[in-house]
């Protein structure tokens, strides 16, 4: 992903909209795949992404480039995403879509009614969000173990025991919810 | 090299990419030899690879409306609220003076009875004087017949 200029950044910590905007167009799609997939609804995704542009605007002026810029908004996304998970834990006990799918019965059949997406979505759903934000970030937005360490500030080790126990769960096919919430 | 160690580096190392070429070797020459190592390393390619295919998605188009409309509010709100803590802060200096006006009035208010009545008495006098339009009661003048035609006056005198 390539970086968005000090510039730019200065500006819209500033106040600048045209700026801010372009720093939302830069990143929005990462900003809303990541949510999506730790969430798992697009109503969640799009809630996270506002709700992620609008601690960047607030925040931005305390921003003084002494970290990247991206790994800082990652963290900001993912941390974001994970807190929306913790809320809505809380609050929805509703039987999913997903859920259904890890019933042994059922799941042939939902899966080849899904699509791509979907299937790879009813896969992130046995996970739990932490896991779900260390898949995402490594397999969908090609991070690095660094990155993705500097991101969620985790060691190294610990990426790699979450990417293995991810791995293994979906590989499984067993549900590996809530154990780290 | 044992399935556990193979194992692991299947399902961490081995899809970033990053083995040294001496190890890739080694575990290619695994997973030759052993099925259930192989079948491991073709379900992980599988599941990396879709993963991987999962299609990017973008926001709703709304989403930055509904962020620029909450900034413009948030600006507005900061600039209207600007005067709004300026008299914020004039009232709470306004209430602090209040309250530390009282105790300043109280020390004012003893400090002038105090001083005041010292000023009453003239330097150099250690009597308090006459005032001019009204006469002094003089002790010597004074009657001193104590007959006040009272029955207790009758008993002592």
């Amino acid at each position: 992903m390539t970086q968005i200029s000090r510039e730019i950044l200065e500006k819209a910590g500033q106040g600048d909209i045209p700026a801010f905007e372009a720093i939302y167009r830069q990143y929005c799609g990462f900003v809303y795949n990541v949510a999506y997939r730790v969430t798992g609804n697009h109503a969640d995704a799009q809630e996270v992404t506002q709700d992620v542009f609008m601690k960047l605007y607030r925040n931005l002026k305390n921003f003084f480039f002494r970290s990247s810029f991206a790994t800082w908004l990652y963290r900001i996304t993912v941390n974001t995403a994970i807190s929306l998970c913790r809320a809505r834990r809380h609050r929805n006990a509703q039987i999913s879509l997903d859920e259904q799918l890890i019933q042994p019965g059922t799941e042939n059949n939902i899966r080849e009614k899904l699509d791509a997406g979907q299937q790879v979505q009813a896969l992130l759903e046995k996970l739990n969000p932490q896991q779900r934000a260390c898949l995402a970030l490594r397999e969908m937005q090609g991070a690095s173990y660094r990155e993705i360490a500097a991101t969620l500030m985790i060691p190294l080790n610990t990426v790699r025991s979450r990417l293995k126990r991810a791995r293994l769960a979906l590989l499984a096919g067993a549900p590996q919810k809530g154990s780290a919430l | 090299m044992i399935c556990l160690r193979v194992r692991d580096i299947l399902l961490t190392s081995y899809q970033d990419g990053s083995l040294s070429p001496k190890l890739q070797i080694k575990l290619q020459k695994h997973i030759e030899t052993c099925a259930l190592c192989r079948e491991l390393e073709r379900s992980v390619t599988l599941l990396s690879q879709k993963l991987k295919q999962a299609p990017a998605m973008e926001p709703p188009p709304d989403t930055w409306e509904n962020i620029r409309e909450n900034i413009l509010a948030e600006q507005q709100k900061n600039r209207a609220g600007l005067p709004q803590r300026i008299r914020e802060l004039l009232w709470f200096i306004r209430q602090e003076l209040f309250v530390a006006r009282r105790p300043l009035i109280g020390a004012a208010v003893i400090m002038i009875l105090v001083t005041g009545g010292y000023r009453m008495v003239p330097k150099g006098t250690s009597e308090i004087a006459c005032p001019q339009d009204t006469e002094c009661f003089d002790v010597n003048s004074a009657d001193t017949d104590y007959d006040l035609g009272t029955d207790i006056e009758q008993y002592f005198f």
